[in-house]
Parts: C-alpha cells; sequence; structure tokens
C-alpha cells in the first residue's frame, strides 16, 4: 500500500513537469512579455521604453530560457523560466502584476472558498443520496416518474438563473440575507447561507439522477435477490445492501474533487461578492493578470493529482476487493 | 399431517406489460413431500426459474402472479400478507441460486451475511447467534469456520461461496430448499461435492429439496421424482426411474437424446428442430407441435390434458391418449441413428439429412447392436487404420505471467498457467483438452495461435515451430490456424454485419481481394454450417446462441484452416442446441479433414467427439491416451476422480465418486512434487519429493503418477 502512493506520488513528477512546461509555453512563448506589457499599459501610445520599463519593474526583462550574459549558474538561473515557472515547484508564486504576494493572497482567500464549498458539498451529498434513495424505494411507481421530470427540469435550468433567483427571493423580496457581500467572524455566516442554498439546489438535479441509476443498477444485481429471499425487509435491503454498495462510486467520486474544493466556486463567488479563491481568479482573468492565472492553473493540477490519488485510495478503505498493487 | 409439503396447482405468471404479458409459467401445477427431491428440468427460457420465485412471491418487478394455488404445510402462500411471506421466506422455505459469485453481497463478510439471516428467523441472543454461524458454517463443510466468518465473499472459491449460500439459507431451518442450478456454475468436482452435501444435510434435516436443472445427470443422481417444463408449462411428471427407463413425452425422449456420450460415438445426436416457441403469444394446442416429429392435427387443435401412461408417469400428450404406448417399438431401443428431422432450419435440415442417408446400412446396423460391441468394434476400426501423420505437436510448452510487486514492480514470482505441455495432434483428428477452470487449458489454445506469447517450449505444425518465429511470418499461419470462442454472444462484433464478420479474414489475409467473390464465398460458407446466405446483410443479435455460434465456425472455416481450436465452444448452450453444433463439428471434420484441438470440461462431450484426450491439471497434462481408453480405463487418481464426479444418467455407468478435498490451489504456488499429491487418495510421502516422470503404458497412453499399478503391465 505505502509502495503504491509511493510509486504513485514519482508518477505525479512527469505530470507536473509536463504542465509546468506547458504553462510556460503558454503564458511566455504563445503570448510574450512584450504582449503583456502592452496589454498592460493600453494599446495607445505604447513606446518600447514603457514597455521595458514595465518588464524590468516586473521581473519580465530577463531572457526566457538562457542567459548569455550571466556567467556560471546564472545562466540558467538568471531566467523568467527559473523565476516564474521552476519556483512553483516550491509553491513559491511571486508577486502579481499588481505587487501583491500571490502565495499570502491565496492564503487569506481559500477560507472564505472553503467556507462556502465544504457545506454545499455536504448538504448537496446528504439530500441527493436521501432523494436518490426516496425514489427508487418507489421505483416504477409515480413519484418515480415525476421526480425523474423534476430533476431533469432542474438539471437543465442555467446556473446562473438560480443565482439571481435566489438574490431576487431572497434577499430582495423578503430581505432575509443580505444579497451579497462578506464579513469576517460569525457575522460572515448570513452572506454565506444563500451562496450555500443556491449551490446546493443547482446541483441537486444532476447529482441525484447520477446517484439513481447508481441504486437501480445495485437493486438489479443478485445478492439483493438473495437478500429478498433471506425475508429480509425491503427498507433492510435498501439501507444494508443497496446503499453499501452504492455508496463506492458515489464516495469515490467526492473524494476526486474534494482537493478542488480549495480552488472555490468561479461564479458563485464572483455574483455573491466572496472573496475567495474562485472570484481570485475569475478578476485575475479580468485583470489580464497571468501571474495570479498562472499559480492557480499550477495549483489546480496539483490538487487535480491530489484528488485522484486520493480517489484510487479510497476504493482500498470503502470496498474490500480492490487491492491497490 | 399429511405426506405433501408443498402442493402447488395451475400457478401462472407473467412478465412485462399486461396488453402483451410474456406467460412465463403457465398452469404450472406440482407437489412435494417431506423429505423427498423434485427437480424441475428444462432448458432455458422455459420458465422453471420463473417458477421457482414465484413459489418465493420474489418475481421481479414487472412479473406478477395472475393465478393458482401454493399451499406450504397446508397454509396456502398466496393469500400471505407480504410480512407474512417475509416470514416464510428464509424461514420455511428458502432459496439458493445458481452463480454464487453474485449471488454474494461483495461488500459484507460472509459471517455477517449468515448472521442476518439467523437473526432474521431465529429469536438468539448476540453471542448465540455467532455461535450459530459458526456451526452453520461447519454444517456445510467449511473448513475453520470461526476464521471464515470474518471474510469477504472474493477470499473464497466458488464452491466455498455454494457453501455459504447453504449456510445462508439453512438458517432458518427450512422444510423446503429451492436450489435453482445451484451447481451450474462449478467444476464437476466440486458439483460432486456440492450435490452430496445437499443430500446429506436433507438426510439430517429431513427437508425437502426443489432442485432447477437442466443437467439431466444431476437429476438421474439425486432427484427422486422429476417435472419436465417446456415453454412455461409442465409437460412431463415423473418417478426418476420411470422417466430415465423410458420418457414419455416426445420432448423429453429428444433431450435424452441429444445428450452426447460414448455410446453415441458412431451416430448423430439427435437434435429439436426449431426453437423454443415466445412465451407472449397465447397457444392453442400442445407448445412442443411445432417441433414434434410425432405431430397429429390433433395436437394443434385443443389444450392437451394429462395422461398417465403408468403408474409412475404423467405426460401432456395425445400420444398416450388411447392409454396405450404410442411409441414404435424400434425408435425406444435406436440409440440416435436415423432420426429423421422434419425441418431444421432450412439448410442445416437439407444437409442433416443427406448424410443420415449416406451412412451406410452396415454401420446402422452396428449402431443398433448394442453400446458395449460398437465401442469394441469402433476401437478396432480406428487401430487398423494407417497412423495419420501428426498435424501439431506442441513441446515443453510454458506460459508463465509474472507476479511485480513493490515499489519498482519487480517481478517476484510467476503464475505458471502452462507449465511443460506436449501434446500431439494427428491431420483430421480430434484432441480434446479437458481440465476443470483454471488448469490452464484455454492458455495452451492461446499460446498455440501466438495470441498470447509463449515462455518457452516448441509449437511444431507441419514442422514449423510457431513459438521461435517472427510476429509478421505468423500472418502466413493464421489461415492454417482458427479458433471459435466459448460465448457466441461476446466474441462477436455487434456492429457488424454477419457477412462482413465471416469475410474480415478473408480479407485481412488476403485470399479474396474482389467484393463479389467475396460474397460469392461467404454465402457458401453459411450455407455450409446450416444458416442459409439471407443471413449475410444481418446483425449477431438477431439470432439465437446455437446459430451465432455456426456463425462463428463459419468465420473460423472462412480461410480455409487445417487446425480448429475449439475454445468450449458449446458450454454456453443448451443442451439440444449443442448437439446441433456437435453434430456440425463432427459433419465439418468428416467432409473437409479438419483437425480440432477441443478444449473443454465436459466428459460427455469428450467421449462423444474426441479421438484422443489430454488431461490437464494445474498447468500439466496428468494422462493422455485414446479417448475410450483413457475414459474407460482412467489411472491416473486425478482422471479418476474427475470422471467419477461426472453424473450419469444410467445407473449401470455410474462409479463410485472420489471425493476430492479441497480447491485446486493456485498455479501461483504449485504444491512440491505432484501437484495433485495434497488432493490425492492414492499420495504417499515420495509423492511431495519430485513431479512424477512421464510414464508410457503398454496401450500407448502417457500418465504422470508414480503410484501407478503397473503390476499388469510390462511397459
Amino acid at each position: 500500500m505505502s509502495a503504491y502512493i509511493l510509486r504513485r506520488l514519482l508518477y505525479a513528477i512527469p505530470i507536473l513537469i509536463g504542465v509546468n512546461l506547458i504553462t510556460f509555453l503558454l503564458f511566455f512563448v504563445v503570448n510574450s512579455p512584450d504582449d503583456m506589457a502592452r496589454m498592460q499599459l493600453g494599446d495607445k501610445r505604447v513606446t518600447q521604453e514603457a514597455i521595458d520599463t514595465w518588464k524590468a519593474e516586473h521581473g519580465y526583462d530577463k531572457p526566457l530560457l538562457f542567459n548569455a550574459d550571466a556567467g556560471g549558474l546564472g545562466t540558467v538561473t538568471e531566467t523568467i523560466f527559473f523565476d516564474k515557472s521552476l519556483k512553483l515547484f516550491a509553491f513559491d508564486f511571486g508577486q502579481s502584476d499588481s505587487g501583491r504576494d500571490i502565495g499570502f493572497d491565496i492564503r487569506q482567500r481559500m477560507w472564505p472558498s472553503l467556507a462556502i464549498a465544504i457545506p454545499t458539498l455536504l448538504v448537496g451529498l446528504a439530500i441527493s443520496v436521501s432523494y436518490a434513495l426516496m425514489i427508487v424505494f418507489f421505483r416504477a411507481t409515480y413519484i418515480d416518474f415525476g421526480s425523474v421530470v423534476l430533476l431533469v427540469a432542474m438539471m437543465s435550468i442555467s446556473g446562473l438563473f438560480y443565482i439571481i433567483g435566489g438574490q431576487f427571493l431572497i434577499g430582495k423580496l423578503f430581505h432575509l440575507v443580505p444579497i451579497s457581500g462578506y464579513d469576517t467572524g460569525l457575522e460572515a455566516l448570513k452572506f454565506l447561507i444563500l451562496p450555500v442554498v443556491v449551490g446546493v439546489v443547482a446541483g441537486i438535479g444532476s447529482s441525484t439522477r447520477l446517484y439513481r441509476t447508481f441504486f437501480l443498477e445495485e437493486i438489479n444485481r443478485d445478492y439483493v435477490r438473495t437478500a429478498r429471499a433471506k425475508g429480509l425487509r425491503e427498507r433492510v435491503v435498501l439501507f444494508r445492501h443497496v446503499l453499501r454498495n452504492a455508496l463506492i462510486p458515489i464516495l469515490t467520486g467526492v473524494v476526486a474533487v474534494l482537493p478542488l474544493l480549495f480552488m472555490g466556486a468561479l461564479i458563485i463567488e464572483s455574483f455573491f461578492g466572496v472573496p475567495g479563491l474562485g472570484s481570485y481568479t475569475i478578476d485575475a482573468i479580468n485583470r489580464q493578470d497571468f501571474s495570479i492565472v498562472r499559480a492557480m492553473v499550477f495549483l489546480g493540477s496539483v490538487l487535480y493529482i491530489i484528488g485522484l490519488l486520493m480517489t484510487d485510495i479510497s476504493y482500498t478503505l470503502v470496498d474490500p476487493r480492490v487491492r491497490l498493487s | 399431517m399429511s405426506d405433501v409439503l408443498l402442493h402447488v396447482s395451475s400457478l401462472s405468471a407473467q412478465l412485462g406489460s399486461s396488453e402483451r404479458p410474456v406467460r412465463v409459467c403457465d398452469d404450472v401445477g406440482f407437489e412435494i413431500r417431506r423429505g423427498e427431491t423434485v427437480a424441475l428440468l428444462g432448458e432455458s427460457g422455459c420458465g422453471k426459474s420463473m417458477t421457482a420465485l414465484s413459489l418465493m412471491r420474489l418475481l421481479p418487478l414487472s412479473g406478477r402472479i395472475t393465478g393458482g394455488s401454493v399451499r406450504l404445510d397446508g397454509r396456502e402462500l398466496l393469500a400471505l400478507t407480504e410480512r407474512e411471506m417475509r416470514g416464510v421466506r428464509g424461514g420455511r422455505m428458502a432459496m439458493i441460486f445458481q452463480e454464487p459469485q453474485t449471488s454474494l453481497n461483495p461488500v459484507l463478510k460472509v459471517g455477517e451475511q449468515i448472521a442476518e439471516a439467523v437473526r432474521l428467523h431465529k429469536r438468539l441472543a448476540k453471542p448465540a447467534v455467532a455461535e450459530r454461524v459458526v456451526e452453520l458454517l461447519r454444517a456445510v463443510g467449511i473448513p475453520d469456520p470461526a476464521q471464515r466468518v470474518g471474510e469477504f465473499p472474493h477470499q473464497l472459491s466458488g464452491g466455498m461461496k455454494q457453501r455459504v449460500m447453504i449456510a445462508m439459507a439453512l438458517a432458518g431451518d427450512p422444510q423446503l430448499l429451492i436450489a435453482d442450478e445451484p451447481t451450474t456454475a462449478l467444476d464437476v468436482t466440486i458439483q460432486a461435492q456440492v450435490l452430496q452435501l445437499l443430500k446429506g444435510l436433507q438426510a439430517q434435516t429431513g427437508m425437502a429439496v426443489l432442485l432447477i436443472t437442466h443437467d439431466l445427470g444431476v437429476v438421474a443422481e439425486t432427484a427422486d421424482r422429476l417435472a419436465v417444463m417446456y415453454a412455461g408449462q409442465i409437460v412431463e411428471k415423473a418417478s426418476v426411474d420411470a422417466f430415465f427407463a423410458a420418457p414419455a413425452h416426445p420432448y423429453s425422449r429428444k433431450l435424452m437424446e441429444s445428450v452426447p456420450n460414448a455410446s453415441k460415438r458412431r451416430g448423430k445426436l439427435a437434435v429439436i428442430p426449431g426453437r423454443v416457441p415466445p412465451l407472449d403469444q397465447s397457444f392453442t394446442g400442445c407448445r412442443f407441435a411445432e417441433r414434434c416429429g410425432d405431430v397429429m392435427p390433433a395436437c394443434r387443435e385443443a389444450p392437451i390434458g394429462w395422461f398417465q401412461p403408468n403408474r409412475k408417469q404423467q405426460v401432456r400428450c395425445l400420444l398416450w391418449a388411447k392409454g396405450s404406448a404410442r411409441f414404435r417399438e424400434e425408435e425406444i431401443s435406436v440409440g440416435t441413428d436415423g432420426v429423421v428431422e422434419p425441418s431444421l432450419d432450412q439448410g442445416a435440415a437439407r444437409l442433416d439429412a443427406a448424410t443420415a442417408s449416406l451412412a451406410p446400412p452396415a454401420a446402422e446396423a452396428k449402431a443398433k447392436a448394442g453400446d458395449a460391441t460398437l465401442e469394441a468394434a469402433s476401437a478396432s476400426v480406428r487401430s487398423a487404420e494407417p497412423d495419420p501423420r501428426t498435424l501439431l505437436a506442441v513441446d515443453g510448452l510454458r506460459v508463465h505471467f509474472p507476479i511485480q510487486r513493490g515499489l519498482f514492480r519487480s517481478t517476484v514470482g510467476h503464475v505458471k498457467a502452462v507449465d511443460g505441455v506436449d501434446l500431439h495432434l494427428k491431420a483430421g483428428q480430434t484432441l480434446a483438452l479437458v481440465g476443470e477452470s483454471g488448469c490452464g487449458k484455454t492458455t495452451v489454445g492461446k499460446a498455440i495461435l501466438r495470441l498470447m506469447p509463449p515462455t518457452d517450449g516448441q509449437v511444431r505444425y507441419n514442422g514449423v515451430d510457431l513459438a521461435s518465429i517472427q510476429a509478421g511470418q505468423m500472418r502466413r499461419y493464421r489461415k492454417d490456424l482458427q479458433i471459435i470462442f466459448q460465448d457466441p454472444f461476446a466474441s462477436m462484433n455487434p456492429r457488424m454485419l454477419v457477412g462482413d464478420i465471416i469475410g474480415e479474414g478473408l480479407q485481412a489475409l488476403g485470399i479474396e481481394q474482389s467484393r463479389a467473390t467475396r460474397r460469392h464465398r461467404v454465402a457458401a460458407l453459411l450455407e455450409q454450417v446450416g444458416i442459409g446466405e439471407q443471413a449475410m446483410d444481418r446483425y449477431p443479435h438477431e439470432f439465437s446462441g446455437g446459430q451465432r455460434q455456426r456463425i462463428c465456425i463459419a468465420r473460423a472455416l472462412a480461410v480455409d484452416p487445417k487446425l480448429i481450436v475449439c475454445d468450449e465452444p458449446t458450454s454456453a448452450l443448451d443442451v439440444s442446441v449443442q448437439a446441433q453444433i456437435l453434430n456440425l463439428l463432427k459433419r465439418l471434420q468428416d467432409e473437409l479433414g479438419l483437425s480440432y484441438l477441443f478444449i473443454t470440461h465436459d466428459i460427455s462431450v469428450v467421449a462423444y467427439l474426441a479421438h484422443e484426450v489430454a488431461v490437464m491439471y494445474l498447468g500439466r497434462i496428468v494422462e493422455q491416451g485414446r479417448a475410450a481408453e483413457v475414459l474407460d480405463d482412467p489411472r491416473h487418481p486425478y482422471t479418476q476422480a474427475l470422471l467419477s464426479a461426472v453424473p450419469m444418467m444410467d445407473k449401470a455407468e455410474r462409479r463410485q465418486i472420489i471425493r476430492l478435498e479441497g480447491d485446486m490451489p493456485s498455479p501461483a504456488t504449485p504444491p512440491a512434487g505432484c501437484h495433485f499429491h495434497p488432493r490425492c487418495p492414492r499420495a504417499i510421502a515420495e509423492c511431495a519429493r519430485a513431479y512424477p516422470q512421464a510414464r508410457q503404458l503398454r496401450d500407448g497412453r502417457m500418465v504422470r503418477c508414480s503410484r501407478l499399478d503397473t503390476s499388469a503391465e510390462s511397459a
């Protein structure tokens, strides 16, 4: 087992190097530092001097890969690749184009993101699993049929509709919670309720429908027939036999996205004015602040790899048949 | 207290929509007395499993019982509420299923799964439940029961899992055990263990057993009485002795005649033309009328009632309407020859009829003379023939799979799936490779065709070592060596037309490049296997299992091969369909001079088809020789045990079952010395030291056993 984890971590190294090289190509070769400077300074009357000054201020004045002027080790270290890309491996994200420490910002902003993402995930999971189980209990009846229609309708509606509708209904008409904003400490609670509710409602349709098929797949298995032949009640059959087996794909699916919760929810955070990592990324894209975007892309890849590894490990914990080797 | 435990009368059940219901069982009635075993016999799709599920009231969601009565010990089950019925299920009446692999919950420990049933039907304190679980596991013959309680199903072998299922069924001390094909998924030696276990438990507890099976041999050996089901209806009820002496219904007779065995070697097996009618129609007359050789106009006119040819038999057939035996005398005594089929699917019928008429009258007379003389005759005929040349010689074939562990996946051992196999196949003959699942027989077949790389050894085909030539050169020999797989459903691309499937080999090997000539050839091939050329533009799913296997055979034949590896080609098929395929294979061998390497676990097929037999155990051949000699007088203890475990219809042919302990060991860690010695009834200390050398007996066969009784031999 530990050998397996170690080997998987070793496998992650070439993937990370690949991610790093591709982001470097995209951000510095396809889109050169000169382009970046021109974009930041505005298109009008940009002189080569202004570009050079901007590049020097933000540390983009070095050669990309190879610095012939600097002697010795400097030929390699005094380059944009070393400064901006290799340092990502040490989670040294450097400064944003507006001069702030990216690492500090991330550490600050991940808490509001988690404060929304974790409750959304847990509440959504609880509702979807229970609802799916209920549908399966009443399978092939009008409850089943009507629920599927409802779920398909729910997943067909755009997420933006839930956001705007929620803000209008709960925030504006009933004045229950503020429409948007954020605060520190317990005060943050009233700002969190609405995004969490909207996030849960927006996700119910697709996840419940997926879990319903997991349950239906299990309920037609031979061991369920065996359980019924023992004389067990349908309720016991569902909870002890069907649920246990269907939870395997459900849980491992959840584990895969756990690390990505750090990245925050892009749209919800922006709409509700929550200063999390999702809105951080969106803002950076809007401002063309490529240092931040690059840092988030790299961070996302790392978290995704961790998610996949955790999925494989979680299989061994919930499914006695799986042994990793 | 009456003698009858279960009384079923006019039970009917349907599946699917009420507009066009599938009548899975229709007016089914039978009874089971206390402590007896009743077999429900029939081919797939005849409704026997659905009848069993109806008794338990466990029909699938779309199913419903539409009428009739099921009385268990005088209590009407169909009138019970669901809550009361739950007390009966697993309590008074328990059920075990075909596939122990999937019938146990994979994520619950076996102890927990049995305890669940115990808690439900017995009011016991917690420690008493745990005790009872261990006791049940011990009762079904599981070694170290206290330990097994904590294991998961996947840690147990197939036979052990079926024992766990039985333990679970016994938890409520049932009066009736319904066993739905309990041994179909198991190897024959394991099947013998499980059947013996059921018999023993029955003797101890006095429970009755309803055994659902398609295997006539199993019925003959275990049941007291039987009911034959056809198309949702019971067509014959009889005591086992009376039934096997003279089956009364034409369907029963055909079924019995289509089972292959040694005494039918010379002739063709009886086949039942046509298919089981779909059950979503309403029937007026006899359901078997369309396929029956003795059909009369009256058969189709009105529902057939019950007739009683003798005290121990009841049959739904008008042939018995006059009370006397209506079958002509010679038909009862005849084995299989000369059974005329009215209309098989067009082509096959024509061809079969042709071969039947071609058979010389002398051979037919000989076939009627009786089994013993027939065996002798065929043996003498074969020895008089000049020795055909060897087509394929396999020498020391090894296929090892590495076991990799640790950080850098270093190889820590090998699964020795095939470990030094020698085989010789002569042109125009059939060599059967027999063994139980996991012995490596399929791997041998694949390694010969280089579908799997051999680790070591030679595969000389016409003198060329196929194991050592370049992969590119192998293409030349693909034309000569073909394979037919076990599952005709899975081995054809479902999105390709039948014509393209068959023609693909012709195209790939550059035999027929032009499309027109290729189509012409494919049409001829389809005609040859008895399907008809109109099948060319259809998809595989439009055909039944037997027809698909014919298509697979046509695909193999397309490139005009010399040798076909048949990997369990009939084990997914019903016995009457199997007969058609075996007849076809035999006819093709006679016509085209094909050689078959026939890989199978079914001894009766071997006896019927093979010239030579090689018996395989754990990666090695333990005994090899002429089919008649090996099967009549097995010398290796494993062959003896294997043959003794095969259930026989004929009482005279039954041998004392040699019970093997435990399961086949893993090929990753084979036992030291003779691989078979830990299970061998004749093993001595010496057997654990070295693998015995091959010994040639006087009759030319090879046996690898150091405990051979060679006093009669001078070799």
